[in-house]
């Protein structure tokens, strides 16, 4: 309250019975006291409006959201990351096999044949099956002629 | 400046003295006032953030999806994945076709501020010079391919380099490792990847698969935005490949046979299949065309793609094994005597005297060859082909019967392979007959059918007189690589197994000593026939001079017959007959194939007949 009001309220009602002295002994705040012995957030609580508290729990939904979705952007960069590792794989995998069937497909090993200077025969000569159950003749032995021995051994 | 407060008290009453009744002093009413315009303020400023609250909740609550949706139509794009292509393996799990997952890279060059440097960064990754680059970036287009078929690994480094402007779409490259192996059956795929003949063609459902559904953030022009994911509404599934019947080997030498008998014989097209005689299976089957011989219905070489390693001889992705039909000639002498040993009406013992002419309804038959009236038994009028023997006993059979033989052995109807553009064949029927086609009809005169037609009815003999369908696809391979076995193709029988006993000793002496002694494989008992046919005008009702398709069918071992094999060269020169052209091709690929899947010999040696010598019949060595 300014002077100015002070004065008009003390002319409005000059009967008013005077006010005691204040006391020169400092009286201790009501409010001082409540919080004296309290926490940091008992003096938070004490000194935020509900509005403060409503307006700080909104802002740090807000930034739990922000950083939800930053963690979640992450995840689906790494998920398409590795995605993107599978599909590589995936296609050297499939190159890789082309590359093999190539190598062992008959017209490479024909020329790699060729190559080596293997000729195809002019005719596959089948031999005929034998029963087992009838004897072979028995063979005809003959002595090779062999080396001549050195003389002296 | 500040009165004193002795004044200041001894003034206002007076001031409240002078004042009516009832009315505030001014100070009060000026603070009445402020406070109301304060009041107002406030009421308008707390309306104005009412208004913007109600209007927020409104844009994020209330209309959000529209909103939502608003911003998505703008930005957001569905996209399709194009799905991997099933790959296409032979018998013994060989690949012959498969797709290998590639990008396109694609550019928004508005996006691009310095084309020169981009160009030369991206000109290795791409393979493509600088120079070349250069332009597309320069286009001022909006969406540039750069290149339609890149490797994913170079792909990622493209990602990796983030390169401004440029995106990368998922696409696949179809590779056939065996170049032009089996490119009749095979077929090929457009550039947009679907089928554009053969089994790519006619299996395209399957090797599709279903293409996936993405939503990606995108420019205008279709270009994604830097730094967003797409979102997958539906992953591709990737198409079925197939097993097929083919073995690749015997493919290979089938080829490489008739090719090279192409181009000795100076023909313009053949087309060759080996068969397993008991399942239907078609183990080989090759088409091709020798761009050497002038032929004004073949594109130029040039239009050729791939080569079979022979000069001038490409793989031709019309199968003429069953797009082609062509008048048979003496192979379709099968038909009288089947149904002549069926009806007993003949036995291969039963004697004919055969003229080398005769005179039906004012038109000349005669043989191939000039000679007196012989008394022939059926089974030799099948060895050496006479034509008029032949006739003799499709008289004896009659109109009817003769064409209850030609349904009997699997003609008049596709034969149900699963290959596209299956001719169906031109057959003779009897509103249609006139009585010289009772001598035409039994010689593959005046009736179309297609070569597998033909190798089909003589399987038949072959498989004790039992029919089976051809088939090309063996199973399917799911995605999980799972092989589902197709069902056996549907078999039926056509001839009791007497007669096709009796028919196998008559084709038999086909090989051994008749007109197709150079299919006769060393080691093996080979049964077979002969054709060589005229080839007729289109459109018009006679022969083109000089112009034959020389056929050979058979299977071996006679006496358990494992493998049936037909060959047909069109339009050899100067050599124009079955047993001299195509026979050998026969004793070639059948002379591989017996020993590639280790069929046991026949005990015997049978040695091929020279011209004009004598034949050593079931000589056995042993």
């Amino acid at each position: 309250m300014t002077a100015r009001a002070t004065a008009t309220a003390r002319a409005i009602a000059p009967d008013r019975p005077a006010r005691p002295a204040p006391s020169l002994r400092p009286v201790p705040s009501a409010r001082a006291s409540r919080t004296a012995p309290g926490t940091l957030f008992s003096r938070l609580r004490a000194r935020l409006s509900p509005v403060g508290i409503a307006a700080g729990i909104v802002i740090a939904c807000l930034l739990a959201v922000v950083v939800g979705n930053m963690q979640l952007a992450a995840g689906q960069l790494r998920l398409s990351q590795l995605q993107a590792q599978v599909v590589a794989l995936q296609s050297s995998e499939a190159a890789q096999q082309v590359t093999a069937a190539a190598l062992v497909s008959p017209a490479a090993i024909a020329k790699d044949v060729k190559g080596k200077g293997l000729v195809q025969p002019s005719e596959i000569l089948h031999i005929p099956p034998a029963s087992l159950e009838r004897r072979l003749p028995a063979p005809t032995f003959s002595y090779a002629p062999c080396c001549t021995l050195t003389p002296g051994r | 400046m500040t009165a004193p407060r002795s004044a200041g008290s001894a003034r206002r009453p007076a001031v409240a003295s002078r004042r009516p009744m009832g009315r505030p002093p001014i100070g009060e009413r000026a603070g009445t006032t402020l406070r109301r315009r304060v009041r107002i303020i406030r009421a308008v400023v707390l309306l104005g953030v009412a208004g913007l609250v109600v209007q927020l909740v409104n844009l994020q609550v209330l209309r959000a999806p529209q909103f939502e949706k608003l911003s998505a139509q703008q930005l957001l794009s569905t996209v399709t994945v194009p799905a991997l292509r099933g790959a296409i393996y032979d018998r013994n799990g060989q690949i012959l076709a498969m797709s290998v997952p590639t990008k396109v890279v694609v550019a928004d060059d508005f996006q691009i501020s310095q084309p020169t440097t981009e160009a030369a960064a991206l000109s290795p990754l791409l393979g493509v010079p600088t120079e070349s680059l250069v332009p597309k970036l320069e286009k001022r287009h909006g969406y540039v391919v750069l290149s339609s078929s890149v490797s994913v690994a170079r792909a990622t480094t493209i990602a990796t380099d983030a390169f401004p402007g440029i995106t990368l779409l998922d696409s696949s490259q179809r590779t056939y490792p065996d170049g032009a192996l089996a490119e009749s059956v095979l077929g090929g795929t457009y550039v947009n990847g679907a089928g554009s003949a053969g089994l790519e063609y006619a299996d395209q459902q399957l090797l599709a698969g279903q293409n996936g559904v993405e939503r990606v953030f995108q420019s205008p022009n279709g270009v994604s935005l830097p730094s967003t994911a797409p979102v997958i509404l539906q992953r591709p599934i990737p198409g079925t490949g197939l097993e097929l019947t083919l073995d690749a080997p015997l493919q290979y030498v089938t080829e490489q046979a008739l090719g090279t008998e192409l181009v000795d014989a100076n023909g313009v097209s053949g087309t060759a299949i080996v068969m397993d005689t008991r399942t239907g299976q078609v183990l080989a089957m090759s088409s091709l065309v020798n761009t050497k011989q002038p032929d004004s219905s073949l594109p130029s070489p040039s239009a050729w793609p791939t080569t079979t390693g022979i000069p001038g001889v490409f793989e031709t992705q019309n199968n003429l094994g069953v797009t082609t039909t062509y008048e048979p000639g003496s192979v379709f002498k099968i038909v009288p005597f089947s149904e002549g040993l069926d009806d007993g009406v003949i036995t291969p013992t039963t004697k004919f005297a055969v003229p080398d002419a005769v005179l039906i309804d004012g038109h000349v038959f005669h043989d191939a060859e000039q000679h007196g009236l012989e008394h022939l038994s059926a089974t030799q009028i099948l060895e050496y082909s006479s034509n008029i023997g032949t006739y003799e006993i499709s008289h004896l059979l009659g109109e009817s019967r003769l064409l209850d033989g030609v349904q009997r052995l699997g003609f008049a109807q596709p034969t149900g392979v699963g290959l596209p553009g299956e001719s169906a064949d031109l057959l003779m029927n009897t509103a249609r007959f006139s009585p010289t086609d009772i001598a035409s009809l039994p010689i593959g005169q005046v009736d179309a059918v297609t070569p597998l037609q033909v190798l089909d009815a003589y399987n038949t003999i072959a498989n004790d007189g039992v029919f089976v369908t051809p088939s090309i696809v063996r199973g399917h391979i799911g995605p999980d690589g799972t092989v589902a076995k197709v069902s056996a193709p549907a078999a039926r029988r056509a001839l009791s197994p007497l007669v096709a006993q009796e028919l196998v000793k008559m084709l038999v002496r086909v090989v051994a000593g008749g007109t197709g002694t150079q299919a006769a494989v060393s080691g093996y008992t080979i049964a077979g026939k002969t054709g060589t046919a005229q080839i007729p005008y289109a459109g018009r009702p006679a022969y083109i001079p000089g112009a034959y398709n020389a056929t050979f069918v058979g299977f071996a071992p006679a006496e358990h017959p494992v493998l049936s094999m037909i060959v047909v060269i069109q339009r050899p020169t100067p050599v124009i007959y079955g047993g001299s052209v195509s026979a050998p091709v026969f004793a070639r690929v059948m002379g591989y194939a017996l020993h590639r899947y280790g069929v046991p010999t026949s005990g015997r040696v049978i040695a091929p007949t020279l011209a004009g010598g004598s034949v050593s019949f079931l000589q056995d060595v042993t």
